[in-house]
């Protein structure tokens, strides 16, 4: 009994121990070390870069580079690959691949191994070839690689820096990437990784781009909107992503933060799937009529957005404020169009129902991690209800609003996209509005199918001069519009606040790039 | 031997409860309250069971009832086993054999009333529609000499009598061949005592009822029963017909204590009452041979090793008693 | 203590009838918004202000508390019909199957229950029945231990003996006999535990497992005013306020019901 007793105090002891440990943190622990502190939100499973956006966070987090980076303006510059050239047919690009490059498990790159983890990504992931394109050879020639297409391709090098084409060490345990982190070439590699709880990186010694500041970079996923900006204002987490206008009045004291705003390229729309009752084309029109998105933008969102109109945000030129919308903001013509066509209110529940007199009741997806998403979709909702459009809003998390996508599960789906994520927004438009066919799958799942934005899109791929580009890309965008194929809801302004002292954190138009090796601390 | 009259009879039943010993490791023991008896019920008559509180009487009652079932041995209602019967034979076996507790309050649901009460086996069985309720549960409340006003009464406002009348009028609703009174005039007051034991008497007559009456109170069951059972720790140690002279009669050294020790005011108090020395050993432990041996003032060697049976005595057919005092002239 | 009854069962009655006469007492609709207003302050318009989406508070509190009303008495009276249906059985049987109740009801109260009920809750997806669903999976237990244990005394009882004397089948004995003797306390448990269960209910909308917008639940508007926590505490505030009253009522009726039902537990 003695020992018994003896033995369980031990261990209360222990425990009672751990418990102080746990809950005075990392802090002291490691006050040694060199740490920042990010809040962020994570949509991430897992960190295998091939599946879904995945890859995205492996960039962000500063631990995956590509062949190819976008700079501050959304162009193409050197990463990986020091240069590239295109052939004269359009049909094959050389990259010279980047000498004295090593993977943070000390290998070196090679053109061979950038290769294979080339088609280690086109093997592993659907997108490559149908949101970006498809090579019909790669080879290696001495230091470059050549991507050779079966079709004239004019935006290789801004495909390739999409995140999705980050460079792994293909000869390291792949199948390990998904839990420890994929070998990569950034200024930091994965210590640890829980999903929806912390990543916690440190720096990759074999670092090829300079000095690394940080000893330990620990990305929390704080997923709630207030709590994330209560850890910054409390000096938890360093840099907050993902905060919105409306938390610029806390951190409006410039002598404790640093507040960055960025008009971007991410666009807020929502897919109407026309399988399902918005097939019909006069109540997509009424439905984007009803909405005041002016009001959403301006008073909702408080200035959080610019009010969306066609695919392509006015943040790119390409011509957003040419495009002329035939189904602005007007209830009263809503309400017309809809009772001139037979939607009428038979049984008296203030909701219209469909000309056959089936109840309409539009079942909108929506997912809960952005803030704005929310308030987009009940504005919707209310606005709609004026006109008698009843909708009900099905708020899931980010993986089963993609999953409901994938399988066409939806009336209306939100959908928050960078709109231009290869620098070009070609393949954004075949992505979601060219004709889904099983031999060109893309991610259009709503639906839409129309034969003059399919051949206008054929004839963009072809096109390589930029002014030609230009008024083939306004005039999809128009037929689009015209077709009332998608509600455009609102173009982000995105806001980075941070510390004070944290410095060198630059916000980019496309979104890849939060931590890199020029962010440090000033103490 | 099948005897016509015979309604009830009991087949050398033993009733065993297994008790755990105090501490873990202590081995468990087991209890011995009916200790291989056997009885019959003649049709008509009146059976008193009389012997100290823990002998077995109200276990005896419980089987008779199936509320317990015997370790061994069986009991015959009219030649059926009532041990192996099914589940709803045994409940349709309630029509024929009933029983008054001995506080019929608690034997009452606490939210019913008088009316609910006494059609309660009636209402059970489904032997009345539910409008004759009413109309039956008057003509009960009239064979136990219950004023009509109680008919919506709850039993808890009533007196012990009354109560133990709607317990009576509950028991005989359904007729029954058998009823048991287990102690069901202990606990009243002597006079209301003897008016309730005579209503059982009337009723019993009336009806032909078969009775079993449980009682500690051996001058009443002298009083109103046809023969009287003397149980000693599990053991019936005499059988024997009641009259005016039994104390005279019986012959079993218990019995005659037993009735010794009876109080009465016509008794001689000049005689010292003679109280059994010691006292009862615990059912749990129960010594072999004769279960009395401790106890009693003539033992002898072969009490302390062999257990005596219950046999007639020489020339009283009906008089059985269980002592080696008499083994000889019991052999028949 | 009658007069306390008194008291309390009128204030019920008149959270009762304000869940059901909303559409009469409330200024304007739950969903009426304009969207202008977002955010207004208390004023004659909008007497406790308007939300986010420019919609009056006042009225969507009013017509909350059908959600709430509806949604705890769904819960109470599920919990009481399958707990104490379960805990009659399981004492009353005994054996076998009250083994795989008792160890099956052991299971749900070891977790704490607002943890169980929050991954109930996310795993089944978010809605109001879900809710009722997760908060009822578990409460059951509690019902069934305590008519479980009701049951027991009850089983030994001479009356339940002479019942089965009286040829009274298992099931009448269990539903003629016990179930009356055991249903005042279940009663007064159920009637008690009807403030906490809208509790926890509005814990589960205001972590975004109950109801789903827009309905007006108080829980959920909670949850939707904490972005606007600094800029508009009263849609914070009011929402708990109604909670914490409606809660009181209820918890002060289960009380002066089991004080005059049942005298020996009060004081």
């Amino acid at each position: 009994m003695v020992f018994c007793g003896r033995k369980l105090c031990s261990w209360v002891f222990v425990s009672l121990c751990s418990l102080f440990l746990v809950f005075t943190g990392p802090v002291e622990l490691f006050a040694a070390e060199k740490t920042l502190r990010v809040g962020v939100t994570s949509f991430a499973d897992t960190l295998e870069p091939t599946t879904q956006y995945f890859s995205w966070v492996i960039s962000r987090y500063g631990i995956g580079e590509t062949l190819v980076r976008f700079d501050e303006k959304g162009t193409p510059k050197p990463c990986l690959a020091d240069s590239w050239e295109c052939s004269e047919d359009g049909k094959s690009w050389t990259f010279h691949i980047r000498e004295g490059v090593k993977f943070s498990n000390g290998n070196d790159m090679t053109p061979e191994i950038v290769k294979s983890s080339l088609e280690r990504t086109f093997k592993l992931s659907k997108r490559a070839s149908t949101a970006f394109f498809k090579y019909s050879s790669m080879e290696v020639e001495g230091q470059s690689l050549i991507i050779t297409t079966p079709e004239p391709t004019f935006n290789v090098p801004g495909s390739l820096a999409e995140p999705l084409f980050i460079i792994v060490d293909t000869t390291a345990d792949t199948d390990r990437f998904a839990m420890d982190g994929p070998i990569c070439t950034g200024p930091y590699r994965v210590e640890s990784f829980r999903a929806s709880d912390t990543c916690i990186a440190v720096r990759n010694d074999h670092y090829w781009g300079g000095d690394v500041p940080f000893d330990r970079v620990e990305f929390k996923v704080i997923g709630d909107q207030v709590t994330r900006e209560m850890a910054l204002q409390a000096g938890e987490i360093d840099v907050a992503y993902n905060l919105k206008s409306g938390n610029a009045p806390t951190f409006a004291d410039s002598s404790k933060f640093t507040t960055q705003s960025l008009p971007a390229l991410r666009t807020t729309l929502a897919f109407m799937n026309q399988k399902g009752a918005l097939g019909s084309k006069v109540l997509r029109q009424a439905l984007i009529r009803a909405l005041d998105r002016q009001t959403y933008v301006d008073v909702l969102l408080e200035g959080g957005a610019t009010v969306g109109k066609a695919p392509i945000p006015p943040s790119l030129d390409f011509g957003f404020d040419d495009i002329v919308d035939p189904n602005s903001f007007d209830q009263d013509s809503a309400r017309k169009l809809l009772s001139d066509n037979g939607y009428r209110d038979v049984d008296g529940d203030g909701y219209v129902e469909a000309p056959d007199g089936s109840p309409i009741d539009l079942n909108f997806v929506i997912y809960d991690s952005r803030a704005e998403l929310g308030i987009y979709a009940q504005a919707a909702q209310i606005n709609l209800r004026e006109v008698g459009i009843k909708v009900t809003i099905d708020t899931v998390s980010y993986e089963t609003m993609l999953d409901k996508q994938e399988a066409g599960d939806f009336d209306l789906i939100i959908w928050c996209v960078l709109a231009a994520n290869t620098g070009d927004p070609e393949n954004f438009l075949r992505e979601y509005w060219r004709t889904y066919s099983k031999e060109a799958p893309n991610s259009n799942k709503a639906g839409y199918s129309d034969k003059e934005v399919d051949s206008l899109m054929d004839r963009l791929a072809m096109e390589f001069d930029p002014a030609k580009r230009r008024d083939l890309i306004v005039e999809i965008q128009q037929a689009i519009v015209d077709d009332a194929a998608s509600v455009f809801f609102g173009c982000e302004v995105t806001y980075l606040f941070s510390s004070k002292k944290v410095t060198g954190l630059k916000l980019f138009p496309m979104d890849y790039y939060w931590m890199t090796k020029d962010v440090d601390i000033a103490e | 031997m099948l005897d016509e009259d015979e309604i009830i009879r009991v087949e050398g039943v033993s009733k065993r409860f297994s008790c755990r010993g105090r501490g873990p490791f202590c081995p468990r023991r087991s209890l011995v309250a009916c200790n291989d008896v056997s009885l019959a019920l003649r049709k008509g008559e009146t059976l008193g069971v009389a012997g100290e509180s823990g002998c077995g009487k109200s276990t005896l009652a419980k089987m008779l009832l199936s509320m317990e079932a015997p370790t061994e041995g069986r009991i015959l209602y009219r030649g059926r086993d009532l041990v192996g019967m099914s589940r709803g034979d045994r409940r349709r076996n309630c029509k024929n054999i009933q029983m008054v507790f001995q506080d019929s309050l608690l034997s009452f649901h606490p939210r019913k009333k008088v009316v609910d009460i006494v059609t309660e086996p009636l209402m059970n069985l489904g032997l009345i529609d539910k409008r004759d309720k009413d109309l039956r549960a008057l003509e009960l409340l009239d064979m136990v000499e219950l004023p009509v006003d109680v008919l919506y009464r709850y039993p808890h406002s009533m007196s012990g009598g009354q109560i133990q009348r709607v317990g009576i009028a509950r028991a005989l609703s359904v007729e029954p061949e058998v009823l048991v009174c287990d102690e069901s005039t202990s606990a009243l007051d002597v006079s209301v005592q003897r008016n309730v034991a005579e209503l059982l008497v009337r009723l019993q007559r009336e009806r032909g009822t078969t009775m079993m009456f449980i009682c500690h109170d051996v001058a009443l069951i002298n009083a109103i029963a046809h023969r009287l059972a003397v149980m000693y720790l599990g053991h019936i140690v005499e059988v024997t017909p009641t009259s005016m002279d039994i104390d005279k009669k019986v012959r079993h050294p218990y019995t005659k204590a037993l009735l010794g020790s009876i109080f009465s005011v016509r008794m001689d108090f000049s005689r010292r009452i003679k109280a059994i020395e010691s006292e009862a050993p615990s059912a749990a432990d129960v010594p072999p041979g004769c279960p009395f041996q401790d106890r009693c003032d003539v033992v002898m060697d072969i009490c302390k090793r062999e257990k005596p049976t219950l046999l007639p005595l020489k020339g009283e057919a009906d008089h059985l008693v269980a002592c080696h005092l008499f083994g000889s002239e019991a052999a028949i | 203590m009658r007069a306390r009854f008194a008291v309390f069962a009128a204030m019920c009655v008149m959270v009762i009838s304000v869940a059901l006469l909303s559409p009469a007492i409330a200024p304007k609709g739950a969903f009426d918004a304009t969207m202008r207003d977002s955010l207004k302050a208390p004023c004659a318009e909008y007497p406790l202000g308007a939300d986010k989406m420019g919609r009056d508070l006042l009225s969507r509190i009013i017509y909350g508390t059908r959600a709430s009303l509806s949604m705890s008495f769904a819960v109470v009276i599920s919990v009481s019909i399958i707990g104490t249906f379960l805990g009659l059985i399981s004492g009353y049987f005994g054996g076998f199957i009250d083994g795989v109740i008792m160890r099956f009801s052991d299971m749900m109260i070891a977790f704490p229950g607002m943890v169980l009920a929050i991954a109930i809750a996310g795993m089944l997806g978010s809605s109001a029945t879900n809710a009722v669903i997760a908060v009822t999976a578990v409460t059951w237990p509690k019902y069934t231990r305590l008519s479980r244990s009701l049951v027991l005394k009850a089983k030994t009882s001479l009356y339940i003996q002479g019942a089965r004397l009286s040829g009274a089948t298992s099931g009448r004995v269990v539903f003629g006999y016990i179930l009356p003797v055991i249903f005042p306390t279940i009663l007064i448990t159920a009637v008690t535990d009807i403030g906490s269960m809208m509790l926890e209910l509005a814990a589960l909308s205001f972590l975004g497992l109950g109801a789903r917008a827009p309905s007006p639940e108080w829980g959920l508007m909670m949850n939707e005013a904490r972005p606007y926590l600094a800029r508009a505490p009263w849609l914070m505030v009011y929402p708990g306020v109604a909670v914490i009253m409606v809660v009181a009522v209820f918890n002060l009726f289960g009380d002066s019901l089991r004080d005059m039902l049942d005298p020996r537990h009060s004081g």
